[in-house]
């Protein structure tokens, strides 16, 4: 299986999860936001800050606006579908602007570019993989155009059968991508959690022998994390300051301390999975020792008895003749006396 | 100290991703006949088996109740015989173990033997053999396991008739010394073992239990057992080699004669081959595109402004036209030119 090298940092089973803050949308327009969400990203560890390349003319056709001007959530939605998305979408100047911060601050900058345009725009600031939308798994001519700048892919799957699943893989490395990794989406928000199957994660990686990850929308970081234990190697969800904020994605979206949690867990879980082989560790060594039994005299024994089973009584610590061996005395004559309660050594008889 | 999961055997590797590691069992199907098992040994070669492997017990050594019997299947049903009897007509001496070493490396094939005590395998180790094999009954025999372990050589180890526990106490004592080469060998009981008392899933526990690699001993005749060991991941594939399998002899009725050697080797192979990978291997690479299968043609001849339906149209082949998956497009759909009977009809002939 080939793993993914984005700038040193290598993704695929085995390495530690790689974590992506996707900003998106929730920047609200405002820069100033999109700075701050970025620093919350870095002090949550997040690997990598993630952004939306579309704007108003790339993504929605006119008459789309003109069938979307009313919405009844108006906390999420403050105008018309046209209005929202002049104010949301990201001008070519402020990606400069955000990819010198995000360089600046040390976090990988990525964004999702939802045309060949905004594809090229992305190439031109040097991205270390391409992201792809799960609504463009068959757009067949956008995966070509990807593929041919040679870069690794992060493929989101929401909505794909596993055959468009199959040709977009197939179509980014005839096109000459590098190394693709598979993200497992259910592309609803949030989905209930019947709809979620996190199994398709092993099931694509071994299936597909590619890594495999997760693009969450459910609320909260009980199934990222769950994801990471089902083997997912990089974990993205939506990143907000303020989940009561105005605008689309802020309710599904984690905020600092859920970020931090997803980082923080995410690692300690992809450490705690270890491997199939049964080891005991040092530390449960010793613990035997103070957890498990010894023989005690169930009541007060006299030299030259010959024990029976009911003269024995197992207790701890795990220091002297365990439980497993009273076969061994059984039948056998006690060298001296034992008060009740004492501990049985193997020179106590004959 | 931790088990390799590819072991390093003579110029050879053995494990998930190596070849399955064939070797030619001379064992005790050697009619106590040097000339007869060098014979066995040019054969194994001949056919690319990966190695040869003999028994050098000496009975004296170990087996002191001379009244054990010991019954097995041949191919005039079971026979019983005196155990030490039996061992002392199987036994080659030491000086004839050193021939048969010789012509293996004169043939340039790699050659092991099971040893049965520190003794055993101080002489093999003399030969310079490749690996060391611990029979079935010896999992338990924490001395020899101890002694192999700290010879620097792999080692291969029989669990017949082992619990979990017993394979798992004998590999903390390989570790314990310092062993990091070992190969389990599945070793279903039974001269021969019967079908349900195979148990090959415990080539894939074995694994999984111990991530080392895990191989067959196998006790079934014919080949069906190694196709199948080999298609369940086995890193490993003993068979005993005979001149003639109703020989009346504890290893005959599951052995392969001579002449079926090169026959062993390739049921390994090519089921390895067949395997693959996990994707399908017989898209024509480099295209995605589809060119093999059926499209729509006239199933009779066809004239302009004739809608298409299911009396005019057939599927056929090569695909030319309206591949058939979309057929339910064109259905319905006005042709603008003529068309002759078994023509292939295009998106630009309708409207």
């Amino acid at each position: 299986m080939e793993k993914l090298n984005i700038e040193g940092r290598l993704i695929g089973p085995g390495e530690p999860p790689y974590v992506i803050a996707e900003i998106g949308s929730n920047h609200n327009g405002d820069m100033d936001l999109a700075r701050r969400l970025v620093d919350a990203a870095v002090e949550a560890g997040a690997d990598c800050a993630k952004f939306q390349s579309w704007s108003k003319r790339s993504l929605i056709c006119k008459a789309e606006y003109e069938r979307n001007t009313e919405y009844a959530d108006t906390h999420r939605h403050f105008g018309t579908l046209e209005q929202m998305c002049a104010k949301y979408q990201f001008t070519e100047t402020q990606h400069r602007e955000m990819a010198d911060y995000c360089r600046e601050r040390g976090i990988t900058f990525i964004s999702t570019p939802f045309s060949a345009h905004e594809a090229d725009l992305l190439e031109g600031l040097d991205v270390p993989f391409f992201k792809i939308a799960s609504m463009d798994v068959p757009n067949l001519p956008l995966l070509e155009h990807i593929g041919a700048k040679g870069r690794p892919v992060m493929l989101s799957t929401g909505m794909s059968t596993v055959g468009e699943v199959e040709r977009a893989v197939a179509v980014l490395r005839e096109a000459g991508s590098g190394p693709v990794c598979v993200l497992h989406c259910i592309a609803v928000y949030p989905p209930r959690y019947a709809d979620i199957n996190l199994l398709n994660i092993p099931m694509f990686q071994d299936v597909f022998d590619v890594p495999v990850g997760f693009s969450d929308h459910s609320r909260g970081t009980a199934i990222p994390l769950a994801s990471v234990a089902v083997g997912a190697c990089v974990v993205e969800k939506h990143f907000t300051l303020d989940k009561d904020m105005k605008g689309w994605d802020h309710w599904v979206s984690a905020d600092p301390a859920d970020m931090a949690e997803i980082v923080r867990e995410g690692r300690n879980i992809a450490l705690a999975l270890g491997g199939r082989r049964r080891v005991l560790c040092a530390d449960e060594q010793a613990k035997k020792l103070a957890f498990r039994r010894s023989a005690v005299a169930a009541r007060p024994l006299t030299k030259g008895a010959v024990l029976a089973m009911d003269d024995l009584d197992f207790k701890r610590p795990g220091t002297g003749i365990g439980p497993d061996e009273a076969a061994y005395l059984v039948g056998r004559t006690l060298a001296r006396d034992l008060a009740e309660d004492e501990e049985m050594q193997w020179n106590d008889l004959l | 100290m931790s088990l390799n999961k590819i072991v390093h055997v003579g110029d050879k590797f053995v494990g998930d991703g190596c070849p399955c590691f064939t070797v030619v069992e001379l064992g005790v199907s050697h009619e106590q006949n040097v000339d007869l098992a060098r014979d066995f040994i040019r054969q194994a070669k001949a056919s690319g088996a990966d190695a040869v492997k003999v028994e050098s017990f000496q009975a004296d050594d170990f087996a002191f109740d001379k009244t054990l019997t010991h019954t097995y299947g041949t191919a005039d049903g079971p026979r019983t015989e005196n155990y030490y009897a039996m061992l002392k007509r199987l036994e080659l001496s030491y000086d004839d173990y050193a021939k048969l070493k010789q012509e293996a490396d004169e043939q340039g094939i790699l050659f092991f033997s099971t040893v049965h005590n520190s003794a055993n395998a101080q002489v093999m180790q003399d030969m310079d053999v490749c690996a060391f094999k611990i029979a079935s009954s010896d999992v338990t025999n924490l001395p020899l396991i101890r002694d192999l372990a700290k010879r620097g050589l792999p080692v291969f180890m029989d669990t017949g008739g082992a619990y979990v526990g017993e394979v798992e106490r004998g590999i903390r004592e390989f570790e314990a010394q310092g062993c990091e080469n070992l190969i389990l060998m599945h070793n279903p009981l039974g001269y021969p073992a019967p079908p349900d008392k195979t148990d090959l899933r415990m080539i894939p526990s074995l694994k999984a239990l111990f991530d080392v690699p895990v191989g067959l001993s196998c006790h079934t005749p014919g080949f069906d057992m190694v196709v199948a060991a080999t298609a369940l991941g086995a890193n490993a594939m003993e068979k005993p080699i005979t001149r003639d399998r109703t020989l009346p002899s504890p290893e005959h009725i599951f052995a392969f004669q001579t002449e079926e050697c090169d026959e062993f080797v390739f049921k390994v192979r090519n089921t390895e081959i067949a395997l693959g990978g996990k994707r399908r291997s017989s898209v024509p690479s480099g295209s995605y595109a589809r060119k093999t299968r059926r499209g729509v043609y006239a199933a009779k001849a066809i004239k302009a402004g004739e809608t298409l339906s299911g009396d005019n149209v057939v599927f056929g082949r090569p695909l030319k036209g309206i591949p058939v998956e979309l057929a339910d497009e064109a259905m319905g759909m006005t042709l603008r030119r003529d068309v002759g009977v078994h023509e292939p009809i295009n998106w630009k002939d309708l409207e």
